[in-house]
């Protein structure tokens, strides 16, 4: 793992090469594929590109599994390229964070689609019976990274609870409802049994096939913890099982909402190493953003801190000065430098990629700059 | 109403508003856009048709639309303007009166005023009051009958006070509110019944609707009980929504028998 002060890493997500949606689908690519694909090459050092090109002037010829692994290869290189420390492969091989681990769970089913938001929807599943994990469905991928990745590895991986709360319950709901009567507990007890299904059946056994293959920091993605703060002691029981028997470095990332809910109950997760958490989109000049970082130096004396220091809804840049200073008053407010790491608040698939690129490298001359000026 | 979000066709008919970000709609992995208040608000009369299917119009007794209800709205608005909590509301009350007379004027025989912000999170007694006062500001001169259903929340926390507000009939989200927790007040208003879940695609059997509806009858006495899901159905994929629709139909249908 890495030694100096406030390592540098990505979230989890970038946006999809534009490419490889052409590609997945065998439709021809445009000519602004090509230049995407020639311009990157060039900027983060890809080499062999023309098989690429080649095999988007005929995809029908070439393997799916060819386009993924090229779209997995550019993000680990623009992620290394950008200088940080710990990387992955972008999610590139995921729809997203929800529907491809669904995809792997037998006893899901999918309804059809939610809206989102405006008139944007999503897909969107239901457990219809006991859930079973027909192979580990992020070791391949793994593999990959570590084959080709010359950076340290984390992997994220979305965890139980969120699984679970973006779902519907119909199997648990039905097995209980001969004997809860009342609805609110009804579906609370469905989504308690859910969830820590979820946990051992499916979280549990992956966690332990990566750890197998080699994987040394695992990151459980939940953001859905902070939209029910009653909830969190079932969140923080649901870490604890995954766990149960795993000694690789384990994170969480929580994002969007109020972190003091979960306190005391985050205490409780003692195989949790490190907290990812995003600040920089409710910072002003004060460094507001940051003051709940009180909370983890009242409650929590151990864990590290994956600091979000760069907005991932805004296109504007943070320069490296602003990112310094975040990482300054962090390391005042904790009062060890050491426990600090650097992040973006969250993945940044919703970014363009030069705008991703230009927040990464400032994020890592923030953190250098942080350095210095600890020196 | 042809709507992206609850709040949307009333804020983009209203000076003093304009439409911000994306915003967490409760505890639910949907957003709406928020709201922001940087005006007095002032309602723009001529706009609101245009949301409405007025093809749909004749085509059913009672057509209804759905609003939210003033204390909802600013709350789940971004207020720039306005120096106190209460002006606000009160400004609200008197836009979505303007909104829900046009309305009226148009055809809807119904409006349902949606409060989840009093359910799904804590209010004082003052807020309580500001509800009342601006529900009658809302309702003033409406030539259309007026529900108000709540939800994401226990009703309990507004009951029985919330029967002495000037609306026609009252909701409760069944999936948030026990029987219980209501059964010391007689019911002296229709209550609307959540007791289909619009968070859930688990699709629920006519006769257990029927069999809680009966339950709800014993325990509460409401002088009438209207069917409904317990929130919007937009969680649900549509052919979901559907059959539950449908179910609720036959519960419906089921109680009819036994009367």
């Amino acid at each position: 793992m890495t030694s100096h002060l406030f390592p540098t890493y990505e979230i989890g997500s970038l946006a999809k090469p534009p490419w490889l949606r052409n590609a997945l689908r065998n439709a021809p690519h445009s000519a602004s594929d090509l230049e995407w694909v020639k311009k990157w090459a060039t900027d983060i050092k890809i080499t062999n590109v023309d098989q690429l090109v080649a095999a988007l002037e005929r995809p029908q010829d070439a393997d799916r599994q060819t386009f993924r692994d090229w779209a997995a290869l550019f993000s680990i290189r623009f992620l290394e390229s950008a200088g940080l420390d710990y990387v992955y492969d972008g999610e590139a091989r995921r729809a997203e964070m929800y529907e491809y681990p669904i995809r792997h769970i037998e006893g899901f089913e999918f309804r059809g689609t939610v809206r989102s938001f405006d008139n944007r929807y999503y897909l969107k599943a239901a457990c219809v019976g006991p859930l079973e994990l027909a192979k580990p469905y992020h070791v391949e991928e793994f593999k990959f990274v570590r084959e080709h990745a010359n950076a340290e590895i984390k992997v994220p991986i979305t965890g139980p609870y969120t699984l679970a709360d973006w779902s519907f319950n119909e199997y648990h709901q039905r097995r209980l409802e001969s004997r809860i009567s009342e609805k609110p507990r009804l579906k609370a007890e469905g989504k308690r049994e859910l969830v820590l299904e979820l946990a051992k059946e499916v979280i549990r056994p992956n966690l332990k096939a990566l750890e197998e293959g080699g994987a040394e920091w695992i990151q459980f993605d939940e953001p859905a913890v902070t939209t029910h703060p009653e909830e969190v002691p079932l969140f923080v029981e649901a870490f604890n099982t995954s766990a149960e028997g795993i000694d690789c470095k384990l994170s969480v990332h929580i994002c969007y909402g109020d972190y003091s809910r979960l306190f005391p109950h985050v205490s409780e997760m003692k195989k949790c190493d490190h907290f990812a958490l995003e600040f920089a989109n409710r910072d002003d000049d004060k460094r507001s953003g940051y003051r709940q970082l009180e909370l983890f130096r009242e409650y929590d004396n151990d864990s590290e801190i994956g600091l979000g220091v760069v907005d991932i809804h805004a296109n504007s840049v943070e320069p490296p000065e602003l990112i310094r200073d975040r990482i300054l008053y962090a390391s005042e407010r904790i009062g060890n430098p050491r426990r600090i790491f650097v992040n973006p608040d969250c993945g940044l698939r919703t970014r363009t990629w030069d705008v991703a690129r230009s927040k990464l490298v400032n994020l890592v001359k923030g953190a250098e700059l942080a350095r210095q000026a600890l020196d | 109403m042809k709507w992206q979000d609850i709040l949307r066709p009333v804020a983009e008919c209203t000076e003093g508003v304009r439409i911000g970000g994306l915003v967490r709609w409760f505890d639910n992995n949907t957003f709406y856009r928020q709201p922001i208040i940087n005006g007095k608000l002032r309602w723009r009369r001529g706009e609101i048709g245009g949301y409405v299917y007025r093809e749909l119009l004749g085509a059913t007794t009672t057509p209804k639309v759905v609003l939210p209800s003033p204390f909802s709205y600013a709350e789940l608005s971004d207020n720039r303007h306005y120096q106190s909590e209460e002006k606000l509301v009160e400004d609200v009350g008197r836009i979505l009166n303007e909104c829900a007379r046009e309305l009226a004027e148009l055809g809807i025989k119904h409006v349902q005023f949606s409060e989840p912000v009093a359910v799904a999170t804590f209010i004082s007694n003052d807020e309580k009051n500001l509800i009342h006062h601006a529900l009658k500001i809302a309702t003033e001169a409406l030539n259309c009958g007026v529900s108000l259903h709540t939800f994401f929340g226990d009703l309990s926390t507004l009951y029985p006070e919330a029967l002495d507000w000037p609306i026609d009939a009252l909701g409760a989200d069944f999936y948030a509110t026990t029987i219980g927790s209501l059964k010391q007040f007689k019911c002296s208003k229709p209550l609307i019944a959540g007791c289909v879940d619009g968070r859930n695609s688990l699709l629920e059997d006519p006769s257990m609707i029927a069999q809680f509806v009966k339950d709800l009858v014993d325990y509460l006495k409401p002088s009438e009980v209207i069917l409904a899901p317990n929130c919007d159905l937009e969680f649900l994929p549509r052919p979901v929504a559907e059959e539950k629709m449908r179910r609720l139909r036959a519960a419906s249908s089921i109680l009819e028998g036994t009367q």
